[in-house]
């Protein structure tokens, strides 16, 4: 199964990134955070860094979402910000919530990153 | 290799900034369809260098921006980005792209672009957030003067005007 990944945070302090993972069956995705190993006070780059962030890929919650695309999804499913039905998915996102806009699946993944790392300044007036 | 991020929080808006050295290549998806500009989640802005883009469903559809391009905005006409639409983005230079998006599962963000221009300054309103493009003249926040470069604002505690003595791309973002 082919898995796509986007990196989309980089939180230093803890040497810790956030992956998107999306592939055709859910586009939307699923983030989750990813420790990353320092060796001699290195962060993995490169080859290193796809094959750590390959190697995290959720097959399983993407295998899950497979089996629902395929399946008959019933018409509940499309109550706008209505709150999920227990699923397989559910389990594997271990208590994180989402809901069900239009038929898209939005995790509520936030607050993604607490610390002000932008590198264009912010003037705040 | 992709792009480098960072990000964080401004008021309302979870903003990231994507950079990428000369050649780096980002794919890059929305995470909805987008049928109209004003239901977008993410307004993207670029605020330095050049990027070539291509979209997944015609691929012979390249586009070059620089400093004052969007990815929505400046896709090309009458074709919505869909929601397994991909666009690829590859660095030309070293560039750096701005995308701020909405904080809360139904709320979404609008964009207007302007161009800052001597004599005709833009007016940011409260809780919006403008990004200015880079520039290599300095630039006024309510008069006072700032560095040249891409820059971030967020209204706090009122409206305030942007002003330059030469011309500046600058976006202005609201929650909807």
């Amino acid at each position: 199964m082919h898995i796509d990944y986007q990196i989309v945070s980089f939180h230093r302090p803890t040497a810790s990134i956030q992956v998107r993972y999306f592939n055709a069956d859910l586009p939307d995705g699923i983030i989750f955070a990813l420790n990353l190993p320092v060796v001699n006070g290195q962060l993995p780059r490169g080859e290193a860094l796809e094959q750590l962030v390959k190697s995290h890929a959720p097959r399983d919650a993407f295998e899950r979402a497979a089996a629902l695309r395929n399946a008959d999804v019933p018409d509940e499913l499309s109550h706008v910000a209505a709150p999920a039905a227990p699923a397989s998915i559910d389990q594997f996102l271990e208590g994180q919530l989402f809901v069900h806009e239009d038929r898209q699946r939005i995790f509520l993944i936030r607050p993604l990153i607490e610390e002000q790392s932008l590198d264009i300044p912010l003037e705040v007036i | 290799m992709s792009f480098t991020y960072t990000a964080g929080y401004v008021g309302p808006f979870s903003v990231s900034v994507g950079r990428g050295r000369d050649g780096r290549i980002q794919r890059f998806r929305h995470p909805l369809p987008i049928h109209r500009i004003e239901l977008s989640r993410q307004a993207t802005f670029i605020v330095s260098g050049r990027m070539a883009l291509t979209w997944s469903t015609d691929e012979t559809f390249r586009k070059e921006l620089g400093p004052g391009g969007a990815f929505v905005e400046d896709a090309p006409p009458n074709r919505p980005m869909a929601v397994d639409e991909e666009l690829v983005i590859q660095a030309i230079g070293d560039s750096a792209y701005v995308c701020v998006e909405a904080i809360g599962v139904q709320q979404k963000v609008r964009m207007q672009r302007f161009v800052i221009e001597p004599g005709n300054p833009i007016q940011v309103p409260r809780y919006d957030l403008a990004v200015v493009a880079q520039g290599d003249h300095p630039l006024y926040a309510d008069g006072r003067e700032l560095p040249a470069g891409p820059r971030i604002f967020y209204g706090r505690t009122k409206a305030f005007e942007l002003q330059s003595s030469h011309s500046i791309a600058c976006a202005v973002i609201t929650t909807a």
